[in-house]
């Protein structure tokens, strides 16, 4: 006898866009869930999993679409709206309360209550382990929360919507910092909420998770949907396909340079944070010429961005061991000031926080590491910098002039602001972090322009991004990162996104020895 | 008052009792993540409002009302302009204090067409309170008797504070949002108003506080608060925002204001130098409190919180 | 729209917002005229337009300019480097006392010699207990905010006691410390006001800080380090360095701003002779954007509220401090950004 469960939502032709850019977050997205079926959303960085998610729980508006509950068109506008539809949501970065206990994290904001006015903490600990039991969640409600593992701090923030009488529990990324162990337990949990009706939505980029535990998958790429189907009768391999997408988008000219000596070698390099489990860079090994791309791909998550700040004095968490040579010296973790001395050019992620100052001028953004040389008895020598300044607009074709302030500039124009700062050094190492994140078209291919020039200019060149294509369009070399280990080493000769996909998401890995051979070719 | 009394311990307790209300209130906008530096002015605020209507309705209580309600008023106009306008928390809590300051003045003017010391002979003041028995006790009867109502009614207030702080629904999302202000407004917290119940009721404290220093005076004087709002705020940040340790420092600062008064008029030390002690007091507490934080803390000694 | 227009507009946005922060101001000013006073039209002819009416209160207000000019440059120093300075009071009030010891126990120099160690006598102490919070805040993380009030505060009960104590003026009846040597004094441009070349001090100091700022490596390094901390860092600025800098600096432009008041006004200290001209900086540094020469129109702004205030109450039945009340609607809405957010989405549309 087929059972189909009747659709108990659906979100149709969601728009989203991002404030400032012409960015598409969500674009003509449809998504259709099943009552008490577990869904999972998958798809890369930047997909626009957690946008759409963000809509249904009510903590972004969509500017187009229509969403639907049991056939009847709705209006989510706030989180209470959420509560009131019973849907629940688990953050990537977790909602909890240091001095408080589990059982207080719990029951934040529908607090049980002695006599109107008292706060009931033993009915709040009562509840939280019948709720335990009941899901099989087990915690200790008087534990303080600053004690508890990973694991069981989601097992809190399950708890919180199960208290609150969520019925369709969203969960954002749930496993990425459990362990082996904690995911099984996890994979339980989730089996008997779905045995009791819950229905439950999961956001992923883990494979094993999607093809484990749910019933149906929705791919989505770049903002759009790509796919919708029964997990039962896809595989692995076609997931990441339709994730990761077949064909290049992207071709970068890129001319014939042979590599020089190396100028950047990172031996066993690891990041150790209290409180995590597993050490959040783990033996990284990595050598970069003169005049190589060697790009470093990774799902976000996966420790690019501490790799990036560990490499470039901006770490402020941990335990650094390991090293990374360059110009014979250890630049792990090392303050920035002696890092730029040496001559690293460094284009971060953050282009807004930490690329520029948006309050300053440009002529103050663009001579942050030039001013020493333009200075004669402490006085900034005027002249020099306005040429200076106007060269680079022009070269970098920014609009405005010397005494634009930044926080007037678009994210193109910033983005080229920083690459004519940190290029024009004509630097020997460049590290450069997700270039063209938040950018349109014709700023990216600027950008890429600009990259490929210091390459041939003999530039050794370390790029992290969380963009298969642009790795791919760049790189000459590409290292895998997953889990905070390096686990392939490729030269970029023949490669496609789908044998990427697989290493990037964990399915597959290189074992030491080519990873060695991969590195010294 | 018998053999074995001290009057350094009463003198002490009274002293203490506005910078212990000031610090109170203090804490809890400091606990949701708010630095109120208007203590002092709404202190100021209280202080001149209670004189003008004890004199005017001939009532303590309701001078004191009409004193609390002046205050609240401020401190509605203050957390209105930092929320709502979302103006500089610190500018306006600067501006907060001018305010009661040229208020005071500029009604003192328009009322009694005088600035400067307001006294009105036969207004009714705070007087002490003796407590049968529990006065003839040495020591005890010092702490617990011989104070005016307010000093009481702060005890009962720290007491009150530290049970909505610690037991109420209230209290616990005022600290989730001092703790995360992010996560809190996730899950459904609306921070700004808790932030602003928080500033009315330092508000209300604050009053008290100025309440107490002019109904025992029986007199309004230009700048009676002298800085205690400020040092309520010291107190706060070292007693980590916890009633136990507010207590305690509002003993310590009361006492070492005890004895500069007491010095001002026993020993020869003059009364400037003696007025300015409080102040190097604090600020040597604040480094002594910083330095040993931080060395604790490098060694793995402290709870992060 | 093209970057000129969009700085332009920006600019312009800005000033709106000033001007109905100030405006709202005025407004309020007028409308407690009319609460306070019996006669409400003369006493606003009197307060606004009083300070006109003769040379002598019109020189005299430039004169107030002064002190104010010296308070804002510093705290706008302050500002830009992203510390915080409270201790205006006290390091006007020490600069002064500084003054006056310094003339009193070197008082056989040559007057020229004598008035440029005095004010540099003022601005060393400035820059002293500037630069103890400084220091507190580098090595111990200690509030700036906190430190500057408290010391301050402080302070300002020492000088009152010296003034009141040891270096008291047995001769005067008035409540005042003994006076620095005349010939030490600066000369006055505009007698029979009290307006002094201590004016051209001031004005040399706000383009001097501007230069300071705008054009100097010292300057760049304050402000990208008061911009944006993670910036600073990020480009090899060593920003634990400029937590000293910035607040002797401060304090040494106030304190120099008390040395002047002995030099140019006042000849000897007394008990108010900071007045609130230390939060007068604040507001003047605020009104001004922390822009060092928008300083002195800010100055002769905020002297203009109080001059008309006491032209006012000198000859109708308001009080002072009405000034005060003035000043504190201008330090609530000077900083709301809802104000010049309204005004930024009007014209950038």
């Amino acid at each position: 006898m087929a059972t189909e469960s009747p659709v108990l939502f659906e979100m149709e032709n969601i728009h989203k866009i991002y404030e400032g850019n012409n960015v598409y977050a969500n674009k003509g997205v449809n998504l259709s869930v099943n009552k008490g079926e577990i869904h999972a959303i998958v798809g890369e960085n930047g997909a626009g999993k957690t946008t759409l998610m963000k809509i249904l729980c009510g903590l972004e508006s969509p500017d187009e679409g229509e969403i639907r509950f049991n056939g009847k068109p709705v209006t989510i506008r706030s989180a209470h709206d959420a509560d009131t539809l019973e849907i629940g949501m688990v953050h990537q970065h977790f909602c909890l309360f240091d001095g408080f206990n589990v059982a207080d994290n719990v029951v934040l904001v529908q607090e049980p209550r002695k006599n109107g006015l008292f706060y009931d903490s033993a009915a709040a600990a009562m509840k939280v382990e019948e709720l335990g039991i009941k899901y099989n969640l087990p915690v200790d409600p008087k534990a303080p929360i600053e004690t508890l593992s990973v694991g069981e701090k989601q097992k809190v923030e399950i708890l919180r919507i199960l208290y609150r009488g969520s019925k369709i529990l969203v969960l954002d990324e749930p496993t990425a910092l459990l362990t082996e162990q904690e995911i099984k337990d996890f994979f339980v949990t989730l089996r008997q909420l779905k045995s009791l009706g819950y229905t439950i939505i999961i956001i992923t980029h883990k494979l094993d998770e999607v093809t484990e535990i749910s019933d149906r998958v929705t791919v989505m790429r770049n903002g759009e949907l790509v796919d919708c189907c029964i997990t039962a009768e896809c595989d692995k391999q076609g997931i990441a396909r339709m994730m990761v997408g077949k064909e290049v988008l992207l071709q970068v000219d890129k001319p014939d340079v042979t590599p020089g000596k190396t100028i950047l070698s990172i031996n066993e390099l690891s990041l150790t944070v209290p409180g995590f489990s597993r050490p959040i860079l783990k033996d990284i090994s990595l050598s970069i010429r003169e005049g190589e791309i060697v790009g470093m791909a990774g799902v976000s998550g996966n420790g690019l961005s501490d790799l990036e700040n560990v490499l470039t004095g901006m770490s402020s968490r941990g335990e650094v061991s390991g090293e990374a040579m360059f110009h014979g010296k250890n630049i792990a973790n090392a303050h920035p000031s002696e890092i730029r001395e040496m001559g690293m050019a460094y284009v971060p992620a953050d282009r807004l926080h930490r690329g520029t100052s948006a309050e300053l001028q440009l002529s103050d953004n663009l001579i942050l590491l030039e001013h020493h040389e333009m200075t004669r008895a402490g006085v900034l020598q005027g002249k020099g910098i306005v040429a200076f300044v106007k060269d680079l607009l022009h070269k970098y074709n920014i609009g405005g002039h010397h005494a634009t302030p930044v926080s007037n500039l678009s994210g193109g124009n910033i983005q080229r602001v920083v690459l004519s700062r940190e290029f024009s050094r004509e630097p020997n190492l460049l590290v450069v972090s997700e270039p063209t994140w938040g950018l349109d078209i014709v700023s990216s291919e600027f950008v890429y322009q600009k990259i490929v020039e210091m390459r041939s200019s003999k530039t050794a060149i370390l790029l992290i991004s969380a963009n298969l294509d642009e790795v791919l369009a760049l790189s000459d070399k590409v290292a895998v990162i997953y889990r905070g280990e390096i686990v392939g080493v490729f030269a970029n000769t023949d490669l496609d996104r789908e044998s990427l996909g697989e290493y990037m998401l964990g399915l597959k890995r290189q074992s030491k020895d080519e990873i060695q051979l991969g590195i010294e070719a | 008052m018998n053999e074995l009394s001290f009057p350094a311990i009463s003198s002490t307790i009274v002293i203490m009792t506005p910078f212990l209300l000031a610090a109170m209130g203090g804490a809890f906008s400091a606990i949701s993540g708010v630095l109120n530096i208007a203590l002092e002015g709404l202190m100021l605020n209280a202080a001149f409002f209670a004189i003008v209507f004890t004199n005017l309705t001939g009532s303590l209580v309701l001078g004191i009302t009409g004193a609390i309600l002046a205050t609240l008023l401020l401190t509605a106009l203050f957390g209105a302009v930092a929320f709502g306008l979302k103006a500089n928390i610190f500018i306006c809590g600067l501006a907060t204090n001018f305010l009661a300051i040229a208020m005071s003045i500029v009604l003192a003017h328009t009322f009694y067409g005088r600035t400067g010391s307001i006294q009105f002979p036969g207004m009714p003041r705070l007087v002490p309170l003796n407590i049968p028995i529990v006065e003839n006790i040495p020591i005890l009867g010092d702490i617990f008797s011989g104070h005016n109502a307010i000093v009481y009614v702060s005890w009962v207030l720290l007491i009150i504070a530290a049970i909505v702080i610690n037991r109420t629904p209230f209290g616990m999302r005022l600290r989730a949002v001092g703790v995360n202000e992010k996560a809190a407004k996730a899950i459904g917290i609306n921070a700004k108003r808790i932030q602003f119940t928080a500033l009315l009721i330092s508000g209300f404290t604050c009053a008290l506080g100025g309440v107490v220093l002019t109904l025992t005076l029986g007199a309004f004087v230009p700048n009676v608060t002298s800085g205690r709002g400020w040092i309520a705020l010291v107190i706060v940040y070292l007693g980590r925002k916890k009633p136990i340790g507010i207590l305690i420092g509002s003993i310590v600062f009361g006492f070492v204001e005890y004895m500069s008064n007491n010095l001002q008029t026993t020993s020869d030390i003059p009364s400037g130098l003696l007025l300015s002690l409080p102040f190097f007091a604090t600020v040597v507490a604040l480094v002594v409190y910083s330095v040993v934080e931080q060395t604790m803390a490098k060694r793995g000694l402290l709870k992060t919180k | 729209m093209e970057a000129t227009q969009i700085q332009l507009r920006t600019r312009l946005a800005t000033f709106l917002g000033i001007l109905t922060a100030v405006g709202t101001s005025l407004l309020i000013a007028v409308a407690l005229i009319f609460l306070l006073s019996k006669d409400p039209t003369r006493t606003l002819y009197y307060y606004f337009v009083g300070p006109f009416t003769s040379k002598f209160v019109f020189f005299n207000m430039i004169e107030s300019c002064i002190p104010i000019i010296f308070s804002g440059l510093g705290i706008a120093v302050a500002f830009r480097s992203g510390v915080t300075n409270l201790g205006g009071e006290g390091q006007i009030f020490a600069g002064a006392m500084t003054a006056v010891l310094l003339g009193t126990w070197f008082s056989y120099m040559p007057g020229f010699i004598g008035t440029a160690v005095l004010l540099l006598g003022g601005l060393m102490m400035g820059a002293l207990i500037g630069s103890a919070s400084g220091l507190l805040r580098m090595k111990w993380n200690v509030s700036d905010l906190l430190t500057t009030y408290l010391v301050s505060s402080g302070l300002v009960h020492i000088v009152n006691y010296l003034i009141l104590g040891p270096y008291r003026d047995p001769a005067k009846i008035r409540i005042q410390s003994v006076s620095i040597p005349d010939s030490y004094m600066l000369p006055r441009i505009a007698t029979p006001s009290y307006l002094h070349a201590g004016l051209f001090g001031a004005i040399l100091a706000a383009i001097l800080v501007h230069f300071l700022m705008k054009y100097t490596h010292t300057g760049y390094h304050l402000r990208v380090t008061g911009s944006n901390r993670q910036f600073a860092r990020y480009g090899g600025i060593n920003i634990r360095r400029f937590y000293v800098m910035p607040l002797a600096i401060s304090g040494g432009l106030i304190g120099l701003g008390g040395a002047v008041q002995i030099v140019g006004r006042y000849q000897s200290c007394f008990t108010d002779l900071t007045a609130g001209l230390g939060w007068a900086g604040i507001g003047v540094a605020l009104i001004a954007r922390r822009n060092p020469l928008g300083v002195l129109p800010a100055a002769l702004f905020y002297v203009y509220l109080q001059s008309g205030a006491r032209v006012a109450m000198m000859n109708s039945d308001v009080t002072y401090e009405i000034a005060a009340i003035i000043t504190s609607v201008i330090f609530y809405l000077i900083t709301a950004e809802v104000t010049f957010e309204f005004f930024r989405r009007r014209l950038l549309k």
